[in-house]
């Protein structure tokens, strides 16, 4: 598994491209109002995440990996703490920029807060719940198809919300909103991880939709045939 | 010799709604162990599908396979295995190093003596330290297959599955993607080797099975005592063509004199041959060459009429 999660990360910090691309994200993530950037956050996980598992199947790499003792479950573990440890190192690059900024600016007391740590932990598990998503998308989808297909259901249920409450079809809102809350839940992790006013169900939810999107991984990925060459 | 890979009335259908295509149609084998396996058949045939098959990549329509008389899939023969695929597109921003090392940690192999046994590797397939510091995208397609071959036999494989293990390299890195294949066998693995490259199939398998159209059709043993009759040239100095051939027609070995002292045996077993180079020994001729061979561009023919 230490093995698989090194791969990756190699995947994705050898390149001199990718690491500028994150490094840039890293330092829009840290400006004021610091960590709470959330579209560059997560355009950050979906340049991390998307084609975890797609670009290895459509190079043959996937196939490489499976003629060796590790199974399908493993493969597809490695590759999910593989992006959370690359996301990890995004967020630590984005505080310890945020750092750096307040130290210019002179405003280091707002940095230095359990607020902080919550904030991060609190982005380290709405990623794992979104990466759960992509590597489900990944196992079926080709290429970055899983970005697609993330974003694709995330504009289908808000859209199919917004015109069902336009349109005073409360059916449809309610049916959407429902959708929404359990693949793609809002947990307020401040809260719970201050320990205060615990959303338990929002929290059933989000463990819900992780273990889900994996297990429907994990499935889908060991009922996959691969097929190398022409003949 | 035991079997150590049984494919039984294997199937494999590609395709669906009227568009099927049958890749594999009902192939029945067995791969002994320590045997070299030659795949040989026009493109298209099925080759890669069964090896495909056999690594678990692929799941047959019917039929029955097993290794060591296990499912293919399961991890303790994968712990034995080494593949090559014809196509090494894969990694290509890791350094050959980094995916040497992966492959060695994922196999199973000591952390502790990753550096050196990739190193080694790298080595046997002359790949040096630089070479190994660079990205695999700026690799020829040359050193991408030296390197598959290297990352293949890591922690030395029982069982062996190389599709096109030698295609696109150049004489230096056949000549290498040989020696690995012969070194394996030394040690005892099973190969299966699927491969075009016909006269270098000769030189390292025991046994071929033709496919065409997904289906088994020929089987030729080149190795050993069951070895199929073969072509052999034999050939002594030209002023001594009338004395080598009384020896070889005493001896009872039918020859067929050609150019430049050249005797052409017909149908020759491995038995007849060393009968012929004793014969021609005993005269006092001296002998030039000896060249057996199988033909198998002639059987490939025979098999395949194009």
């Amino acid at each position: 598994m230490t093995a698989m999660v090194e791969r990756f990360l190699r995947q994705k910090f050898e390149g001199p491209l990718g690491v500028v691309t994150l490094a840039v994200l890293a330092l829009l993530v840290s400006t004021p109002p610091a960590l709470s950037a959330g579209p560059a956050r997560l355009v950050a996980l979906l340049l991390i995440a998307s084609g975890a598992v797609s670009r290895d199947a459509s190079s043959g790499a996937l196939q490489i990996i499976l003629a060796r003792p590790i199974s399908r479950t493993e493969y597809l573990g490695g590759r999910l703490l593989g992006v959370m440890a690359a996301y990890a190192i995004f967020l630590a690059a984005a505080t310890i920029f945020a750092f750096l900024l307040s130290f210019q600016l002179g405003n280091m007391a707002a940095l230095l807060s359990p607020a902080l740590l919550r904030a991060l932990a609190g982005a380290l598990l709405d990623g794992l719940q979104i990466t759960a998503l992509l590597l489900f998308f990944s196992t079926f989808l080709p290429s970055y198809g899983d970005a697609l297909g993330y974003l694709s259901l995330w504009i289908v249920f808000s859209a199919a919300d917004g015109f069902g409450t336009a349109l005073g079809r409360g059916g449809l809102a309610k049916t959407a909103r429902t959708a929404q809350e359990n693949l793609l839940p809002t947990v307020q992790w401040n809260a719970v991880l201050s320990g205060r006013d615990v959303p338990t169900e929002a929290l059933g939810r989000w463990a819900l939709a992780v273990t889900l999107c994996f297990v429907l991984a994990a499935v889908v990925l060991s009922r996959r045939e691969f097929a190398y060459g022409q003949d | 010799m035991t079997p150590v890979i049984s494919v039984e009335a294997l199937t494999k259908t590609f395709g669906r709604f009227g568009h099927k295509t049958r890749a594999l149609d009902g192939v029945s084998l067995e791969v002994g162990r320590g045997e070299t396996l030659g795949l040989i058949g026009p493109n298209g045939a099925g080759k890669t599908t069964l090896l495909s098959c056999l690594l678990g990549f692929l799941r047959p329509d019917s039929g029955s396979l097993r290794i060591d008389g296990r499912a293919v899939d399961d991890l303790w023969v994968r712990a034995r295995t080494g593949y090559m695929p014809e196509r090494l597109g894969f990694d290509r921003d890791l350094s050959g190093a980094s995916f040497l090392a992966f492959h060695w940690r994922l196999s199973g192999g000591d952390p502790a003596r990753t550096g050196a046994e990739t190193r080694a590797a790298a080595e046997r397939v002359g790949l040096d330290r630089l070479a190994l510091g660079k990205k695999l995208r700026t690799y020829s397609r040359g050193m991408l297959q030296r390197i598959g071959m290297a990352q293949a036999t890591l922690r030395d494989p029982a069982l062996l599955f190389l599709d096109e293990p030698a295609s696109g390299t150049d004489p230096l890195g056949v000549a290498i993607v040989r020696e690995h294949i012969l070194a394996a066998k030394a040690r005892g693995a099973t190969i299966v080797l699927n491969s075009h490259q016909l006269t270098e199939v000769e030189r390292v398998c025991d046994r071929i099975v033709f496919i065409d159209h997904g289906r088994l059709t020929r089987t030729e043993t080149l190795k050993g005592d069951a070895a199929s009759r073969r072509r052999s040239v034999v050939r002594v100095p030209p002023d001594r063509l009338e004395q080598a051939r009384e020896a070889l027609a005493a001896a009872g070995i039918s020859a067929e004199p050609g150019p430049e002292g050249a005797f052409r045996l017909a149908e020759a077993s491995e038995t007849d041959v060393a009968r012929a180079v004793k014969a021609l020994a005993l005269a006092d001729v001296p002998v030039l060459e000896v060249r057996s061979s199988a033909e198998l561009e002639e059987l490939f023919r025979e098999v395949r009429p194009s």
